[in-house]
């Protein structure tokens, strides 16, 4: 049986085609970018400026509930359930 | 996220139109871009395009101050994408992958070779699989952004975005080789 080389062929070729793969990512990067057409650019700003001015800002309250309350509530109840269902296992039991 | 993503994010959070402005000058071109590639057709993109925006006008009250806007916005759009569209343009979009190309605007500085390897590159990236496509084109929209935030736009791990954008780079060059 032949000796095993201790030369990293993969190892190599691996790197080698990454390079190339490096390239190709940044010939990706350079791929020119479509701008959307001027009348559709203007219809749609108009459009979701008009839907933003349909909205209003959210209270205190609202945000304290959306960030903090609810997250904090669902974090507690997974806690929860983990805990019930280690509570099955051999080792607690 | 950028800082003065942070000061957008508040700013829409306070329903300014000053805000929003900004955030569309910045972002509308590389989202439809965006867009127009994921879908490869320009009609399709138009309706993603305008789904993105007016979904961002909707819900700038509730966004999180973390928010990172692009990410966000290319989030919606893939997602419109893949609920609305996804199954009417599969067998459409190997047929009239080229429509997109017409669709390229042209540098005047570049040679005829730069601008036959870009249809090239354009050609062989409307032929990849959309879950390859998808990862290399936020490579290309959204460069900036950490692999992490790339990650979870397609709702993945940084170690599995990082296998499938190996995977994607080497079926665009196996694409390429073929082309």
């Amino acid at each position: 049986m032949a000796p095993k080389s201790t030369i990293p062929y993969t190892r190599v070729n691996a790197d080698m085609n990454d390079h190339a793969r490096d390239d190709l990512l940044g010939e990706l990067r350079d791929l020119p970018t479509y701008p959307p057409s001027t009348a559709l650019r203007r219809e749609v700003r108009v459009a979701a400026l008009g839907r933003l001015a349909q909205q209003k800002p959210q209270t205190r309250w609202q945000r304290f509930f959306q960030h903090l309350a609810i997250p904090l509530a669902l974090s507690a109840m997974s806690v929860l359930y983990l805990l019930r269902a280690a509570a099955d296992t051999p080792l607690l039991r | 996220m950028s800082s003065s993503d942070a000061g957008l994010v508040a700013g829409l959070v306070a329903c300014e139109p000053a805000a929003l402005r900004t955030v569309y000058d910045r972002y509308a071109d590389r989202l439809y871009s965006f867009a127009v590639r994921l879908s490869g057709r320009p009609d399709v993109a138009d309706e993603l395009f305008q789904h993105a925006w007016l979904t961002l006008a909707e819900r700038a009250p509730r966004l999180s101050p973390d928010t990172n806007l692009l990410a966000w916005l290319i989030t919606v759009t893939r997602n419109h994408f893949r609920s609305q569209h996804r199954k009417a343009l599969t067998h459409r979009r190997n047929e009239e992958s080229l429509a997109v190309q017409h669709h390229a605007p042209a540098r005047p500085d570049e040679t005829v070779a730069a601008q036959h390897r870009v249809a090239r590159l354009e050609l062989a990236l409307s032929g990849l699989a959309e879950h390859h496509r998808e990862v290399l084109l936020l490579m290309v929209e959204a460069s900036e952004l950490p692999q992490a935030e790339l990650a979870a736009v397609l709702g993945l791990s940084p170690a599995a975005f990082r296998k499938r954008l190996s995977r994607a780079r080497a079926a665009l060059q196996a694409q390429l080789g073929e082309s």
